[in-house]
């Protein structure tokens, strides 16, 4: 009896090799079919959420759509505006507060929430002039901000934060070309290219 | 001597041990059948081999590839319409503008294409030129052995397709903002597309004219059958897809409608593609 419990012993382990034998045979095309080639090249997915950098660049970016929105309202409390111009205005004007409220939305409770005084207080005399004027300081403002805005997406870490600023660039870029239209520029090269400077946040 | 009850037990056990023996012979004739070079899973008895699919990683280098890919589409596009005679002589400048600001586009793109590695791609974008570009353009020409006439104004329908591939291009630049790896390159990609808006903000005030082009100021009651391009479309730069509709009425009034969408999977230019242009 001790002899045919030994047995038994020794055929469960012949039969759990062979179990395992066969799972081993197919281990290998298992894997290959889950696509588990080690040459297969792998990519590190960029972060999502800004970092504390990103914060810095975005509340800046904050400050200065809230400026442009500031100095939209000043233009259109002006009476020299056409009827055109003022429409284009407003949507334009509208359409910066937006991006103040999507970047307030993306920074959180620390969001600034007030313009960028000194781009108020350098742009209010242009934008309280004639019509002529005010398009063109306009044009110059929108291609500042695409300025400001193109560079922050080279340093934005979080991919959300890049997302956002190419969103609204890409219209700003289209305010511009329509200011320069109204301000009868013609020339490809005002209408087109921007060198713009852009802005940057002061250190600290 | 075994009673009929040990019998019955040791004939089960003799089952299972066959059953191991079985299992063990079988795994060395399916590993044997296999080989250690068969990508597949193996098997007993005679199959063709099969071929692995090339591998299609979405890398920077394919994206940027994608990029040049649609640049050069449209530099096409704008060689033929130029040709044909389709661009009124007051926008012949402005095209041929257009044109070499997207060759300058994609020469930029192959550089930033072989700093990551990838092989630079000199042809268009082969799912658009293979699908879409022959559709517009028969639909603009018209094509006899499809029974597709041509367009009643096809100066219109030649600004509205180039509107309407500038528009592409931006919004492609702006969807790679969540895919390139890096911000270096995705503020490359972003600048690029914010001169492709202003191609795009351009051609719709020649389109659409003053003031009625610069933006829509009031929704029209039924939305027209060609979709009216304005320069500022949109408050935000958007991912939607676009519309194209140009061609001859049909009998039912209606004509030919393309719909066009930022680069995916079946359009990127894989580092395994092969040019052939």
């Amino acid at each position: 009896m001790p002899q045919t419990a030994s047995n038994l012993g020794l055929r469960r382990q012949l039969l759990g090799a062979g179990l395992i034998g066969l799972a081993g045979a197919f281990l290998p095309s298992l894997a290959s079919a889950a696509g588990a080639s080690p040459d297969q090249t792998t990519t590190t997915a960029p972060p999502r959420q800004p970092d504390s950098a990103d914060l810095t660049q975005l509340a800046f970016a904050q400050t200065v759509e809230l400026a442009a929105h500031r100095l939209y309202g000043l233009a259109l409390a002006t009476d020299g505006l056409g009827d055109t111009a003022r429409a284009v205005m407003t949507e334009v004007r509208a359409a910066h507060l937006a991006y103040a409220q999507a970047l307030g939305a993306l920074i959180g409770r620390t969001a600034p929430g007030v313009p960028l005084q000194a781009l108020v207080d350098e742009g209010t005399a242009a934008f309280t002039g004639g019509q002529t004027g005010i398009v063109a300081a306009a044009a110059d403002l929108e291609n500042v901000i695409v300025a400001t805005l193109t560079e922050m997406v080279g340093v934005m870490n979080g991919v959300n934060g890049a997302r956002l600023l190419s969103s609204m660039l890409i219209a700003e870029s289209r305010h511009a070309l329509v200011f320069n239209d109204l301000a009868g520029r013609t020339e490809f090269d005002d209408l087109l290219l921007n060198d713009a400077t852009a802005l940057v946040p002061e250190e600290g | 001597m075994h009673t009929d009850r040990q019998m019955s037990a040791l004939v089960g056990r003799r089952r299972f041990l066959r059953l191991g023996g079985v299992g063990v012979a079988s795994a060395a004739v399916l590993t044997a059948c296999g080989g250690t070079e068969s990508p597949g899973i193996a098997r007993v008895g005679n199959a063709p081999s099969t071929t692995d699919l090339p591998s299609a990683v979405v890398t920077d280098g394919v994206l940027l590839r994608t990029g040049a890919s649609i640049e050069r589409s449209v530099i096409d596009l704008y060689t033929t319409v130029l040709g044909a005679g389709l661009i009124p002589d007051a926008l012949v400048a402005t095209a041929e503008r257009f044109r070499d600001d997207h060759t300058a586009h994609a020469e930029a793109l192959d550089e930033l294409t072989a700093a990551t590695g990838s092989e630079p791609w000199a042809c268009g974008n082969p799912r658009i030129e293979q699908l879409l570009i022959p559709s517009i353009l028969a639909a603009i020409n018209g094509d006899e052995a499809a029974g597709i006439a041509p367009s009643d104004d096809p100066a219109r329908d030649a600004l509205n397709t180039a509107h309407v591939f500038e528009s592409l291009a931006t919004e492609t630049y702006q969807s790679f903002m969540s895919q390139l790896s890096s911000p270096a390159l995705r503020r490359a990609a972003i600048a690029i597309g914010a001169d492709e808006a202003r191609h795009a903000s351009l051609l719709a005030l020649a389109i659409s004219d003053r003031p009625a082009g610069y933006l829509q100021r009031e929704a029209p009651a039924t939305p027209p059958a060609i979709p009216v391009a304005y320069a500022l479309p949109s408050r935000f730069g958007t991912l939607a897809g676009l519309t194209l509709v140009i061609g001859a009425e049909d009998e039912n009034g209606l004509r030919r409608s393309f719909s066009l969408e930022t680069p995916s999977l079946n359009t990127f230019v894989y580092d395994f593609l092969e040019p052939s242009c």
